[in-house]
């Protein structure tokens, strides 16, 4: 009983620490002062208004957005057949092959960033939405990869075996089969590969400029000459935004399994 | 169907390699239509691939394989006219029980109201005709084995593979399953190829026995056929018990057995417990003539249930014998006795024996 009672307060205090830098940044950029404050000093939308009627940040939040859907997109499209492959195949030089895949994982995404730079530059790959693309392609792959990989175990193999053993070819057995089995794999690591690309500074900011910008990388250029409720409002924007987009996927096509109980 | 050929699946002359390994050597086996045939060996011994081979989900580096006359050794799996219930069942653990059966004809063409259709008939046949709307998981081992075994012949297929189907269950559930699953495969009339590493069940259930060891197949036979007159000394030793003696022909003809420090390069002479006969003196092995009878001393005596295992020491050998029953009062360890085998009761492996 006690103990119970401790684990509660535990996940209380633990839930109280992620979410009070949420709400500091919430509460911050309601403030009506000039400077950034908490507890907000009066309450206005004001600095939210700046924001939207700023083509800057919206821009960068569309671009942003874009962005991390489409390499999300293509990591997935990648991942998949590449899972498959090391799954379910001998190979030379397989080893090799599933650790570069999974290698920017643990690349500093600067270094990463500067070595595409130099290789984007020889092929005229620079500051343009296909550069940004094919960096933030690299660096989310890895997490579907790593996500999706575990679920192609011996047993789900079995199942791939059956299915063609009662009559459908290898075609209709990954949608019937394979494709319900590694759901809830894509989804998580196409969760986390979305969140890496919005999020991303070191990568982004080789190739982004004025006038093609990605939301953190304007954030950070806007911190290091003036610290005002804008940059709280932008931030709380992208937390409302993921919120939503959680939201929506729950409902749609349900995140239940990422909790442990079913 | 009339006539001719009933040979419903020919496999011959098969080799697979895994790199270096060979699982399978030369395998040749035909199989006639609504046969149950066991496939009987050690761990390892290459019974699964054999299997795999057959369903297509293997190549063979040499051979062939045709079922009902087709060769089908270059078809992909699912072009292949048999079913296979798979160890661990390999049910969808995303769709109900009904969908699962129903996967089959849905892929071969059915509507989805005459699948489903089958997919019940198929699940009363085996008794789960209540539990369509359950999921997998929702089902115990026995059951799951059962939607396994519905999802393998609602296709009616001529040939039906199982990889150890019962290995998962508890030992009651296991005597009755294999009791209703020869009953449906009698009445269903599906030739099976069954797989298993208990030979009990290949005895109870087979009409014939293939004995593999070390990717061969070592003798084809029914199960009498296999215990009394086994072709290997691998068999002999393997299927029941027996004694291995080296024996070697007098000049007029007769048998007798050979002491153990002379053995190597002799034939071997394959003993059965239950023919083992002991006797307390020389004087009542003498009644009977014709028995070959060896000196000997009792080395150990076991009593397991309702039989009593006996291990005299004659020449050198360990002889097993075996007695219904509780020990007779006068038998213990250490004591001399004389062991009296009937020629008739030996089965001969001719040629030296390793
Ligand atoms: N994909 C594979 N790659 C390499 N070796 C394999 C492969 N599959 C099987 N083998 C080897 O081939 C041999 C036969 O294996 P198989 O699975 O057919 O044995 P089995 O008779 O079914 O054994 P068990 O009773 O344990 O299931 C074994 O030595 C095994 O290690
Ligand atoms: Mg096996």
């Amino acid at each position: 009983m006690a103990i119970r009672f401790l684990i509660r307060v535990l996940a209380i205090m633990t839930l109280a620490y992620l979410m009070l830098p949420l709400i500091v940044i919430i509460g911050a950029s309601l403030t009506t002062s000039e400077f950034l404050a908490f507890p907000p000093q009066g309450l206005t939308l004001r600095w939210y208004e700046v924001v939207v009627l700023d083509p800057t940040y919206v821009d960068s939040f569309v671009t942003s957005a874009i962005l991390a859907m489409l390499a999300t997109l293509v990591a997935v499209a990648l991942a998949v057949p590449a899972a498959l492959a090391i799954a379910r195949h001998d190979f030379p030089g397989k080893a090799a092959f599933s650790s570069l895949l999974l290698s920017p994982l643990v690349l500093p995404h600067l270094v990463l960033g500067a070595a595409l730079l130099q290789f984007g530059s020889s092929i005229g790959l620079v500051r343009n939405f296909s550069a940004l693309l094919v960096g933030h392609v690299v660096i989310v792959t890895p997490f579907v990869l790593r996500t999706v990989l575990p679920l192609l175990s011996r047993e789900q193999q079995t199942l791939e075996e059956a299915s063609r053993d009662l009559g459908a070819d290898a075609f209709t057995t990954f949608f019937l089969v394979t494709l319900p089995q590694i759901r809830s794999g894509i989804i998580s690591g196409a969760i986390f590969a979305f969140i890496t690309s919005f999020i991303n500074v070191e990568l982004s900011i080789f190739n982004t400029t004025a006038s093609l910008n990605t939301i953190p990388v304007q954030l950070f250029n806007y911190v290091q000459y003036s610290v005002d409720p804008t940059i709280a409002a932008v931030s709380a924007a992208t937390i409302l935004a993921a919120v939503v987009a959680i939201i929506v996927l729950d409902l749609t096509v349900g995140l239940d399994f990422l909790s442990e109980n079913e | 169907m009339a006539g001719a050929d009933m040979t419903l699946l020919a496999i011959d002359d098969i080799s697979k390699n895994f790199g270096k390994h060979q699982a399978l050597c030369d395998i040749s086996l035909a199989i006639e239509s609504g046969e149950f045939v066991s496939l009987l060996g050690p761990s390892g011994c290459g019974k699964t691939t054999l299997l795999r081979l057959i369903a297509g989900f293997l190549r063979a580096d040499r051979g062939t394989i045709s079922i009902a006359g087709e060769d089908v050794t270059g078809l992909p799996p699912h072009r292949r006219p048999l079913n296979t219930v798979f160890q661990n069942y390999a049910l969808f653990p995303h769709l109900t029980v009904a969908d699962n059966v129903a996967y089959g004809p849905r892929r071969t063409g059915a509507g989805k109201a005459e699948a489903s259709r089958r997919a019940q008939e198929a699940l009363d046949l085996v008794g789960l005709g209540e539990f369509g709307d359950r999921y997998p998981r929702q089902m115990s081992g026995g059951q799951q084995q059962r939607v396994a075994l519905a999802r393998a012949i609602v296709n009616r297929p001529k040939l039906l593979l199982l990889d150890e189907p019962l290995s998962a269950l508890d030992l009651q559930l296991r005597k009755r399953m294999q009791i209703e699953l020869k009953q449906l495969q009698e009445k269903i009339g599906i030739a099976f190829v069954f797989v298993t590493h208990d030979q009990e069940e290949a005895m109870a259930m087979s009409d014939r026995i293939a004995v593999m060891n070390a990717g061969r197949i070592e003798q084809v036979g029914t199960g009498a056929e296999i215990y009394r007159r086994p072709a290997t000394r691998f068999v002999a030793e393997f299927i029941g018990e027996a004694s291995l003696l080296p024996v070697q022909r007098t000049g007029n003809g007769a048998l007798t057995i050979v002491p153990a420090v002379e053995a190597s390069g002799r034939s071997v002479a394959v003993l059965r417990p239950e023919h083992a006969q002991i006797f307390a003196g020389q004087a009542d092995a003498s009644t009977s003539c014709n028995l070959l009878s060896m000196e000997g001393h009792v080395e150990t005596v076991a009593s397991i249930g309702g039989v009593t295992n006996i291990y005299v020491r004659a020449l050198g050998h360990l002889v097993h014998a075996r007695r219904l029953g509780l020990v007779e009062s006068g038998l213990r360890e250490g004591q001399k006795v004389v062991l009296g085998i009937d020629p008739q009761n030996l089965h001969l492996l001719e040629g030296p024996q390793p």
